[in-house]
């Protein structure tokens, strides 16, 4: 297990705490619905997640030849193509960037792959301030935080932590007014877009037919990064990319519908390359980082379905398991079932223990818009996780599959369970041997009944019935 | 649009040349679906195409009003009074419904009543100014969307730095659907460095899931449908 604490020890830890529950709670309900209403609005929801699916699953099947076009394309247009095979090289590319040129200001636009790549951090080493500019992202990073939901990263948080970290850190006057908050916010970072000279953002799709990034904001984070600064570095991870226009208008009529219920987000922004020689406003330069970072990896392996996520978060808020412990427990960049996906896949031995972060219920499945089959790679999953637990442990589930096959030794285990395992007067196991404990730490176990329903079935049962 | 002098070429990157090389791909062959997907349109030509416009640009939190070409001016006039705004940036391009003379003829009436107009796209009008007035360069029925490309009359800031954006959108300019919009979009189309599709003011519900606008963009975006 990853960490002093134990995924098990996080969960019961995230759970008891009952104010940042009932937030994430009611922030993730009020997705569902919302998602749930704007879809079902749609005459063709169904369809388009179906031709969605086939569009992600075909891009993956033909990544090589998709990602090169895009990058030629993008290039043609006077963007600078870098690859970073990992986050240290992606650091490292976007550092020099800023030292060769004396970048000293850089505004972000939200990004998880630059989360994921600790991108921040390396900035502040190398002497480039680093502001946040999504307004959630914002007070995380006020907050020496981490966001806890890819989509609404304070999730966590109410308006009083809010106006804390907004009174403690710029020195405003303390109000509990999300509209002053953001009036506040606004004025802060306006006077940061005066004077950046680097933003960076991530990207949502790459088109590889025309050579496009695509950005979806709702603040306009994205815009403001796209025309303040001198230079603009895009961070993007090999699975964004689609194939042609049409494929990503597909994507698009779900994405936002999905994550929260808008047909589109305020600001969806393209950029293919950097301000025009008369353009009144915009980079002088375009840097586009490709970021591999494991994906490779995983689309060379036995999971490849797992890359076709777009980031809408519809799977966080669905997930029963993530409303009641919330991001942080997950200990990782992605929470949530994708989460639990991702993270052990991009980084293999670690966040093993994310697969049994889930009741297998479904509802992630059915939200997901490309139609991942995340329950089914969870189980799969969930053989590498086993394959490192204890002996004792693993013999017990062989045994266990085996008494499954086999009805002699299944009637055997029954009796010698009864007859061996400590139980109360209710006949409750409530504190299992040896790897059992493990099971009745969390709930207990019925002791098999003195006669088996076969028994009962056979002696009498069906002449009741 | 004069055309752009030629860039030099930047070298394809030698390390993404040899890892698209050793790339390897374990999923599924997959089809890629016929385009266009004409059957998935939420919204086709036979629907009302101004009346599905000005109701989902209002959902998207636009206020929408129509006006003609000939009184669009008062509506604006009328804006900007409700506001209070004293100064106006006017980006004409002959592309969309703010012409050059059009927004000529509109600055001379609203100096008349105390309100001053500016074209430059400077960093410091568009830091400064209180309202924008623009045309679009395309709308989409389906979402109640703007498109806005940057461009050496446009620029990319004009419709997000003020507090205050008014657009003209012409009914012919308005395509039913999203997959209308993008579906000609293929190689070789003459796209700018930058585009944007707008669909309502900046917004956020970061904090308790309370919707506020205005965070660096707009927070109040007018729509001026004018017809015929």
């Amino acid at each position: 297990m990853s960490g002093p604490a134990s995924f098990r020890q996080r969960t019961t830890t995230a759970a008891a705490d009952t104010r940042v529950i009932q937030a994430v709670k009611r922030a993730a309900w009020r997705k569902v619905d919302a998602r749930a209403q704007s879809l079902g609005r749609m005459r063709h929801a169904e369809a388009l997640r179906e031709q969605a699916a086939e569009i992600r699953r075909h891009t993956l099947a033909h990544l090589p030849e998709y990602l090169e076009r895009f990058a030629r394309n993008i290039a043609a247009r006077g963007a600078q193509v870098h690859f970073a095979s990992d986050a240290a090289a992606a650091t490292r590319i976007i550092c020099d960037l800023a030292r060769e040129r004396g970048l000293q200001l850089a505004v972000k636009g939200k990004s998880m792959t630059s989360e994921e790549v600790r991108l921040n951090d390396a900035l502040e080493a190398a002497g480039v301030r680093t502001v946040e500019t999504d307004l959630g992202e914002f007070i995380v990073q006020l907050d020496h935080d981490r966001p806890s939901h890819i989509i609404t990263p304070i999730i966590h948080k109410d308006r009083q932590q809010v106006a804390r970290a907004l009174a403690r850190e710029l020195g405003c006057e303390y109000t509990e007014d999300p509209a002053e908050m953001t009036r506040i916010a606004r004025r802060h970072l306006r006077e940061i877009f005066r004077r950046c000279d680097l933003g960076i953002t991530g990207v949502n799709f790459a088109v590889a037919e025309t050579g496009t990034l695509c950005l979806l904001t709702n603040e306009g984070n994205g815009r403001m990064t796209t025309t303040r600064p001198r230079v603009h570095v895009a961070l993007l991870g090999i699975e964004k990319v689609v194939p042609r226009m049409a494929d990503l208008a597909v994507l698009l009529k779900l994405i936002a519908r999905s994550s929260t219920g808008q047909p589109l987000g305020s600001y969806t922004t393209f950029v293919q390359g950097p301000r025009g020689p008369h353009d009144p406003d915009g980079p002088e330069e375009l840097h586009v980082v490709i970021l591999d970072n494991g994906r490779s990896r995983i689309l060379a392996g036995p999971h490849p379905e797992v890359l076709a996520c777009i980031r809408c978060g519809a799977c966080l808020n669905a997930c029963p398991v993530y409303r009641n412990i919330g991001g942080h427990a997950y200990k990782s960049v992605y929470p949530g079932p994708i989460g639990s996906l991702l993270m052990p896949l991009l980084e293999p031995g670690a966040h093993t223990e994310l697969s049994r972060a889930s009741s297998l219920c479904g509802a992630c499945e059915l939200a997901c818009p490309v139609k991942i089959p995340i329950p089914e790679l969870l189980v799969r999953l969930r053989r590498d996780y086993h394959a490192r637990q204890p002996l004792a442990k693993r013999l017990g589930f062989r045994l266990w599959g085996l008494a499954m096959q086999w009805a002699g030794l299944y009637r055997l285990g029954q009796k010698l369970l009864r007859r061996g395992l400590p139980h109360d007067d209710a006949d409750w196991i409530t504190h299992g041997p040896g790897p059992l404990a493990d099971w009745t730490q969390c709930r207990d176990l019925p002791r098999p009944a003195a006669r088996s329903f076969r028994q009962q079935w056979e002696e009498g049962l069906r002449d009741e019935a | 649009m004069k055309p752009e002098p030629q860039r030099p070429q930047p070298a394809f990157p030698p390390e993404l040349a040899a890892f698209l090389q050793n790339l390897r791909t374990a999923a599924a062959e997959t089809p890629l679906p016929e385009l266009p997907p004409g059957a998935l349109r939420e919204v086709t030509a036979a629907d009302d195409l101004a009346a599905v416009f000005a109701e989902r640009a209002r959902a998207a939190g636009c206020q929408v009003q129509v006006a003609t070409a000939a009184d669009w001016p008062v509506c604006v006039r009328a804006l900007l009074a409700g506001h209070q705004i004293e100064s106006l940036l006017l980006v004409p391009d002959d592309t969309t419904a703010l012409s050059v003379v059009a927004a000529d003829q509109l600055a001379l009436t609203l100096a008349a009543v105390g309100v001053q107009t500016t074209r430059g796209q400077s960093d410091e009008t568009l830091f400064e100014v209180g309202a924008a007035l623009t045309g679009v360069h395309g709308a989409i029925a389906e979402t109640g969307s703007l498109v806005w490309n940057a461009s050496p009359l446009t620029a990319r800031g004009a419709t997000l730095m003020p507090p205050v954006h008014i657009a003209l959108v012409r009914v012919d300019q308005l395509v039913p659907d999203t997959l209308d919009f993008f579906t000609p979009l293929r190689q070789g189309a003459c796209l700018p460095a930058a585009w944007h599709i707008i669909s309502g003011p900046s917004k956020t519900a970061d904090i308790e899931g309370i919707l506020i606008t205005g965070v660096h963009g707009p927070g109040t975006l007018h729509i001026i449908l004018v017809q015929g």
